[in-house]
């Protein structure tokens, strides 16, 4: 499509052209799985984007959910483990604690990080891994057909909560970047989101500050990315991101929550 | 009741190398990902193949078992751990009353001894397991046997120790009840 464009145009106009946005080496030629407008392409370029920019692409080591992103090691360029749901933070410990001078991520979804996942994220975080966490928040089991997760909010309609969620039987959303915040062992904890080209350069940013601080080692650092999930959500990408600022950020609004010194 | 041995200490630089390992990936390789999961069914396979013949080799090289008292034995009794010990006092003491019983005792319960219960079983009159629960080797033993000798069960739940003499008292049983005569050999 783009060469097309480009034969187009005349020799002296094809002289003045100037590459301005390129995939980063970091991704890998692999096209993404993700449905339509799915948040999890946009952070996992992110992502890469700044492992790029910072140059680290050689000493950084990823660790992949179970969730959609489970095949994050098909696009990106960086090695990376497989773990058992819910354990990437607890497989990215033994990664850093072997090469504690690498760069060492988890990326996880909700039901990855925050349901099966409790014990193993709130014992990293307490332990005060120097690892980043990478938080994907769509509000729902995406992978497995839209089931409720800890993080669907009230009133949320999901396959397992036709009528909606209820605290009743459901309790409440869980918010776990608030509650990880409070532990002397996480650095940095910050809610950014990917549902605009601006949220995008924010969490660029976040990403940024979280592999700072790892380098400085300051402790864990969870970076929550609230997503959607315009398939288990049943919406289009636009209608899915205009419902995440109107849903999700009342209760998850974007921001720092804790920054170290 | 195995002692635990602790192998040789071999210094890290005496380890094999290992390409595949998740260390950065430098510019000069392709990136090194540890996966269990292929989409593609052929790929998945081969892994699988790949897997059988390694269970293969462990069955066959890593099968561990003691034998007590089997040379002349017509009954054996087949019990691990605790059950064992026991297991092997009551195999005393019936010895002592001229019953003619041993006792296998398996190291491994994956890969299990089938072969050697099975190479046993065509001599026996009968075979009794000895358990500390409602029966979870005794399946083993049968698959093993496959009906050439009688297969009986003793066990003991929630925590009871089962004495000797009971398990005695269990072989006996087994040696004068009708199921437990010498079945035609095929
Ligand atoms: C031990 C185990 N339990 C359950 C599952 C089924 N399972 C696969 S993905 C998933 C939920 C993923 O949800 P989330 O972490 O929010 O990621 P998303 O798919 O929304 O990106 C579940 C429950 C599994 N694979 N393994
Ligand atoms: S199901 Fe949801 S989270 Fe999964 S790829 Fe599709 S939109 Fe993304």
């Amino acid at each position: 499509m783009t060469e097309a464009i480009v034969n187009e145009l005349t020799a002296e106009e094809q002289t003045q052209l100037e590459c301005v946005y390129v995939k980063p080496g970091t991704l890998t030629e692999t096209r993404f799985h993700y449905c339509p407008g799915c948040g999890h392409s946009v952070a996992h370029r992110a992502l890469m984007e700044v492992v790029a920019e910072l140059g680290i692409q050689e000493s950084t080591v990823g660790v992949a959910p179970v969730g959609c992103s489970v095949f994050a090691y098909h696009y990106m360029n960086v090695d990376m483990q497989e773990a058992a749901h819910g354990r990437a933070a607890a497989v990215a410990t033994a990664v850093k604690r072997i090469l504690p001078d690498r760069y060492v991520f988890s990326y996880q979804g909700d039901g990855d990080l925050a349901a099966i996942g409790t014990a193993e994220t709130i014992h990293v975080c307490n332990r005060g891994e120097n690892i980043m966490m990478v938080f994907i928040n769509n509000a729902i089991y995406g992978m497995t057909g839209g089931q409720m997760a800890p993080t669907s909010m009230l009133g949320m309609k999901t396959t397992t909560t036709p009528a909606g969620r209820e605290a009743e039987t459901s309790g409440f959303p869980i918010k776990i970047a608030d509650m990880v915040a409070m532990l002397p062992g996480v650095a940095y904890v910050t809610r950014q989101s990917v549902h605009t080209p601006n949220a995008v350069r924010q969490l660029k940013k976040a990403f940024t500050r979280g592999f700072q601080y790892q380098k400085e080692k300051r402790g864990t650092c969870f970076i929550e990315v609230v997503s959607n999930c315009p398939s288990g959500w049943k919406m289009t990408p636009l209608e899915a991101n205009r419902w995440l600022v109107d849903n999700m950020f009342p209760l998850y609004p974007p921001g720092d929550i804790k920054v170290p010194a | 009741m195995e002692k635990v041995e602790f192998p040789a200490y071999v210094p890290a630089d005496h380890i094999p190398p290992k390409p595949w390992a998740t260390t950065g990936k430098p510019k000069n390789r392709e990136r090194n990902f540890v996966t269990s999961l292929h989409m593609q069914p052929e790929q998945m396979e081969e892994v699988n193949i790949h897997l059988q013949a390694k269970y293969a080799a462990i069955a066959a090289k890593e099968v561990r078992y003691e034998l007590v008292e089997a040379d002349d034995a017509e009954y054996l009794i087949v019990a691990y751990g605790l059950a064992a010990r026991i297991a092997h006092r009551a195999v005393q003491l019936a010895r002592h009353e001229g019953i003619r019983v041993g006792l296998l005792r398996p190291i491994t319960l994956w890969p299990y001894p089938t072969e050697v219960l099975q190479s046993l079983a065509s001599h026996l009159h009968g075979v009794l397991v000895v358990e500390m629960n409602a029966g979870q080797m005794v399946e083993d033993v049968r698959l093993a046997i496959e009906g050439r000798t009688p297969v009986r069960f003793y066990g003991r739940m929630g925590g009871v120790i089962p004495a000797p003499d009971e398990v005695l008292h269990a072989l006996n049983t087994m040696v004068h009840s009708e199921a437990a005569q010498p079945v035609e050999a095929h």
